[in-house]
């Protein structure tokens, strides 16, 4: 994924995703580069979670005892501080891939107490949707770019990132 | 190790209303306040555990946790009071 648009376009996923223009074109592109960083590495990260549960289940205890410190580390962006401060867009696109991971975890877990605050905040048809596409896009390396052009698309975020081949 | 509190704090004014029923979606002030609570609390009481959730005036705060006893609610509770915090170790009061 490359997020050096040029800046036609890097300019206007700012605009889709309502940055203000007023903020210093660093925070503008921090914000831009954050949610990006993010539509990549959760949605592939979904992968990796689910190989390592079902090949090393020696290791589940591990795993969920450290899915539920990035839980409460997601929950703090649900703060005042946070979605008052930050465009609306951005908060959108974060707290419905955050969603989709408490959803994800609440279940396997056997914790709602995880998911309920998003589901509280109406991200319950978005997190689904994302869930729903890691059921429909192939669990297969070769997928990953189709995965996470299909959050994108359920995030708004298509068009706003390019992909580029990638060179060993 | 014990199991941590679980916390989290949202806007009020970010509660999808359409999480309430419908005819108490209109509500505004103390009485949303209400409904937002009997909410949480018809959520969170078939889960177990303890739970915790105070609406003010524009914050929900919830702290969890899976497994507890009374006694852990009321040591923070007792904290809470000792520090000043009175609407919090009140809430809690009522829910150990």
């Amino acid at each position: 994924m490359n997020f050096g648009l040029p800046n036609s376009r890097r300019d206007e996923a700012i605009r889709r995703l309502q940055i203000p223009g007023t903020l210093p074109s660093k925070v503008q592109d921090m914000l831009l580069d954050g949610l990006l960083l993010q539509l990549r590495s959760m949605s592939v990260g979904f992968r990796v979670d689910e190989w390592l549960r079902q090949s090393h289940p020696e290791l589940r205890q591990l795993q969920a005892e450290s899915v539920r410190q990035q839980l409460q580390e997601n929950a703090k962006a649900l703060s005042p501080q946070i979605r008052q401060s930050m465009p609306k867009q951005v908060v959108n696109g974060n707290t419905a891939m955050n969603g989709a991971y408490a959803l994800f975890w609440s279940r396997v877990l056997g914790e709602a107490q995880q998911w309920l605050p998003y589901k509280a905040l109406g991200y319950e048809n978005q997190a689904g949707a994302l869930l729903k596409a890691l059921d429909m896009v192939p669990d297969e390396p070769g997928q990953d770019c189709a995965l996470v052009d299909q959050w994108a698309l359920t995030l708004g975020l298509a068009g706003t990132y390019e992909w580029s081949p990638y060179h060993a | 190790m014990p199991e941590p509190l679980n916390r989290v704090e949202f806007p009020l004014s970010d509660f999808d209303r359409s999480q309430l029923p419908a005819e108490k979606r209109g509500l505004q002030g103390e009485a949303f306040r209400k409904a937002v609570q009997e909410h949480f609390e018809a959520e969170y009481a078939p889960l177990g555990g303890f739970v915790e959730i105070v609406i003010s005036e524009s914050l929900v705060s919830i702290r969890w946790k899976r497994e507890g006893t009374p006694a852990d609610m009321v040591e923070e509770a007792v904290a809470c009071l000792s520090k000043g915090d009175y609407n919090r170790g009140v809430a809690m009061l009522r829910f150990a």
